[in-house]
């Protein structure tokens, strides 16, 4: 390519960088361009200046109103639940702000009311229970052979046990509830060693003395164990003793 | 030049169709935008019709943007440039020959002494424009602003073609000095 023919080309850069060179100039010189590094390089400088050029004007606000026109050419935005819920709390009165909160309240206050009934239940049910289990001891004070043991180990408490009936009570006082979701278990022990669950029992909190009477499988005779332990198991009682020893009566 | 992080993350947002992240690139540019697309249609009625398409084309094809390709906002310009000039050849309105600019406008230009920034190197070359010879001033306007070829000026101005490739070669060069004295 002669040396005239590029300066031609290399003329024609500023207009091309300026979108104005003419169609058929602008061809003959991006077929230039592929084979000039030179008027590449220069073309970048030009190119520099029309991007500049771009830039170069006073930011102008368009009106307001057009956020909503190009608004309305979107497709409308998917809100999260929480979103809408806390978009629509913007847009209700007072009033209804006001009686939303007292229905929530009066929501809570019947759920708060249902679980104190409930625990109420619980409460009754628990010293019915107890009761029972003292009319039980009463009666076995009633028979002869009836024998009361001290606890030897742990909380302080007292054991009535009929061999002859097969029945026991075992008493215990100040006994603290058992963290929640557990309970107490009564394990009988064996002259080997082995535990037999005597069932499970709770404690209510400020309660002067608890009573749990030992449930045992007829065919299982008192005087087959040698004493009893008390451990904390979960809720239901566990196969096997897992949890801490609370106490320990030796027959 | 590079974009920033923030400006990545909206941009990626747009593709996701992230309504949040498309306004916040409209509140950021849309006064970049509309600037431009009034400086070529000269109508402001036009210019916020353009301006819309232009935001409308940054919700539709934000994918197209190249971060290796330069800045956010040059892309969005460009998008806002073509779609203007666009209008005015579907309208095949003739373009209004303003050359003159808010005297106001041009004092909130001015660079701060001593700033090397982009910007005031944009905003000296706005004063370099404007510190170019009518004539040249005049074939920059009608070549980048109007979209008018070479010949389409020469028969506007009634000028001879190669006065008007010469004039447009000088302003160039004369905008690309005054670019190079900003760096």
């Amino acid at each position: 390519m002669s040396e005239k023919k590029d300066d031609l080309y290399r003329d024609d850069l500023a207009a091309y960088a300026l979108g104005t060179l003419d169609k058929a100039d602008a061809n003959a010189l991006e077929n230039h361009l592929k084979k000039c590094p030179e008027c590449r390089a220069e073309l970048a400088a030009f190119t520099e200046i029309s991007e500049g050029l771009l830039l170069a004007i006073p930011p102008k606000s368009p009106p307001a109103s057009l956020k909503g026109k190009i608004a309305s050419q979107l497709p409308a935005p998917q809100k999260s639940f929480f979103g809408d819920f806390f978009a629509q709390l913007q847009n209700i009165s007072f009033f209804q702000a006001a009686t939303a909160a007292a229905f929530v309240f009066l929501i809570g206050m019947s759920l708060y009311s249902t679980a104190q009934v409930r625990q109420l239940q619980q409460q009754q049910a628990l010293l019915t229970h107890y009761m029972e289990v003292e009319q039980s001891a009463v009666a076995m004070l009633a028979y002869p052979n009836t024998e009361t043991i001290l606890v030897s180990e742990g909380i302080a408490g007292s054991l009535l046990i009929n061999q002859e009936r097969n029945t026991a009570v075992l008493f215990t006082w100040h006994m603290p509830p058992a963290p929640t979701g557990m309970q107490y278990q009564i394990w009988l022990i064996g002259e080997d060693g082995e535990r037999v669950s005597g069932g499970v029992y709770d404690a209510l909190a400020g309660e002067e003395y608890t009573s749990a009477e030992i449930e045992l499988e007829p065919e299982l005779g008192l005087a087959s164990f040698i004493g009893l332990g008390v451990t904390i198991e979960p809720m239901g009682g566990s196969p096997h003793p897992t949890g801490e020893n609370v106490l320990r009566v030796d027959f | 030049m590079v974009i920033s992080q923030e400006e990545l993350v909206l941009i990626k947002g747009v593709i996701k169709k992230d309504q949040q992240a498309f306004w916040a690139l409209y509140e950021r540019y849309s006064a970049q935008v509309h600037a431009l697309t009034l400086r070529i249609l000269g109508d402001s009625m036009l210019a916020e019709e353009a301006t819309q398409d232009t935001f409308l084309k940054l919700w539709e094809k934000a994918h197209q943007y190249k971060q290796q390709r330069g800045e956010l906002i040059t892309w969005l310009l460009t998008i806002a440039r073509s779609t203007a000039l666009d209008r005015i050849r579907m309208e095949a309105r003739r373009p209004t020959l303003s050359t003159e600019q808010d005297p106001d406008d041009m004092w909130n230009l001015l660079p701060q002494p001593a700033s090397l920034s982009d910007e005031s190197r944009w905003q000296s070359l706005a004063f370099a424009v404007q510190a170019l010879p009518e004539e040249q001033r005049l074939v920059i306007d009608l070549a980048y602003y109007k979209g008018m070829s070479q010949s389409d000026i020469a028969e506007v101005l009634d000028w001879p073609l190669g006065t008007v490739k010469t004039r447009v070669r000088a302003a160039m060069q004369s905008l690309r000095a005054a670019w190079l004295d900003n760096i």
